[in-house]
């Protein structure tokens, strides 16, 4: 079911993808339609238990594989989330740096965290940039995931993880530094902004999430 | 969609516009009013279409009715504060008048509203241009201008709002409007921070020190004040669209 649903709507989304993203069913498709709405709260209501999940968006991310990544599949285990762009030369590596961080003490502690790095550059961040821009930070591993997706998607997410950002008049991003924690729902448990804050904070967080 | 009438609200002499098809907003320079960057600059804005007035209540109730998702027992609490539709007499019973522009919508509402009728909501740029450019084909002076938002900030009834309204489509004189990307971001060199409200950027921020653009300015950052989930009864939308589709 899960598969057919991204499938078909990766057919759908195909030429539209840049800058109209499919946000709620198109009105004229039927019910009988073969293929599934892709609205963001009816359909992705029956998946996800929580009114608060980000997975509540329904998105389908594209990762550094190439492989289409519904961002519902993140659920079960907590998820650490960030948003860069591979071409940025300041900010975003120690954003990730940062991430392996706070990655690495929640190991510590017993709990082996997904990692969700969003693209803000839909025009230039493909798989392969992705790759490696994953691979420079050696973090083409198992559990992690760097992706891009639809100028909409990635609004909406910015949105949902309160990331303010903005194309210059040079093709850079200017765009807040925020990590994130979801926990095993999808619900944003913590979140911090700046640089190089360390990962005690986001360690107390995680201590106080239901085991 | 059908051009409704024009209705005169007696209680504050605003004209009505809403519910009309999109028109085509020709290409041409935006000087953003609002330094967002250290320099002022002039971007090329290619044409679209952009609905003639806000989305009625009535367009709206046709949305919900054709997304049951959306409906306000039904929407995530992640896509509205809590408020959505809140004056609404039934899940999918709009409020008395109709043709009123639609509000308490969050972000995440109306751009899915704006998506199902396949376009998306402005984008700042495309919404702010529009402005200059009805502004400048209506030759609504600065200070006319000027007073027509502050007017609307402070709820004063002004008998020129009439025409100015019917000129700029709406834009001016009924309801803010959400904007695909209405959050500031401002940047000068290095230092980015979020011009979320601070008095003190006020002046660091104007292109130009005259009534016109502190007016515009205070749309900007009034507008940026909102979190994507925010619903109120100031604040609606309409849609643009691509320049090619069929509407």
């Amino acid at each position: 079911m899960m598969m057919n649903q991204y499938l078909c709507a990766a057919r759908v989304l195909g030429p539209l993808a840049v800058g109209f993203g499919l946000l709620a069913a198109p009105h004229f498709l039927s019910a009988e339609e073969p293929c599934p709405h892709h609205d963001h709260s009816a359909m992705a209501a029956a998946e996800v238990s929580s009114e608060d999940s980000l997975y509540q968006s329904g998105i389908l991310w594209q990762d550094q594989f190439d492989r289409t990544l519904p961002v519902t599949t993140l659920a079960g285990q907590p998820v650490l989330v960030t948003m860069v762009y591979t071409r940025c030369a300041t900010a975003c590596p120690v954003l990730v740096e940062d991430i392996k961080q706070i990655h690495s003490a929640f190991a510590d502690q017993g709990t082996d965290a997904q990692v969700l790095v969003v693209s803000l550059d839909h025009e230039r961040d493909d798989a392969a940039h992705l790759h490696a821009f994953a691979e420079r930070h050696g973090a083409n591993r198992e559990g992690w995931h760097f992706v891009s997706g639809s100028a909409a998607d990635i609004r909406t997410w910015a949105a949902l993880l309160g990331v303010r950002y903005r194309r210059t008049t040079e093709g850079n991003y200017d765009h807040s530094n925020v990590i994130a924690v979801l926990d095993a729902s999808g619900e944003l448990v913590f979140r911090q902004e700046g640089l190089a804050q360390g990962p005690h904070k986001a360690v107390e967080a995680l201590a106080r999430l239901p085991r | 969609m059908a051009l409704r009438p024009l209705l005169l609200a007696a209680s504050l002499c605003v004209p009505l516009v809403t519910g009309a098809a999109p028109v085509v907003i020709p290409a041409g320079d935006f000087t953003s009013p609002v330094l967002l960057e250290r320099e002022r600059r002039t971007v090329p804005v290619a044409a679209f279409k952009l609905d003639s007035a806000p989305v009625s209540e009535a367009q709206f109730a046709g949305f919900v009715a054709a997304n049951p998702g959306w409906q306000r027992d039904r929407v995530p609490a992640i896509f509205h504060d809590g408020g959505y539709l809140r004056h609404w007499s039934s899940p999918s019973t709009p409020g008395q008048d109709e043709d009123r522009p639609v509000t308490r919508v969050s972000w995440f509402a109306a751009r899915a509203y704006c998506d199902a009728q396949g376009g998306q909501l402005p984008t700042l740029e495309q919404w702010e241009y529009a402005l200059a450019h009805l502004r400048a084909r209506a030759q609504i002076t600065d200070d006319a201008y000027a007073r027509l938002v502050f007017a609307w900030y402070n709820q004063t009834p002004l008998v020129e709002r009439h025409q100015t309204a019917i000129d700029t489509l709406g834009m001016l004189g009924q309801v803010n409007e959400w904007l695909e990307d209405y959050q500031l971001l401002l940047s000068n060199g290095e230092q980015i921070d979020f011009g979320g409200g601070s008095c003190g950027d006020t002046a660091r921020l104007l292109a130009s020190y005259d009534a016109a653009h502190y007016a515009t300015f205070l749309r900007y950052q009034s507008r940026s004040g909102y979190t994507p989930v925010t619903t109120t009864s100031t604040l609606g939308f309409r849609c643009a669209y691509p320049l090619e589709s069929a509407l």
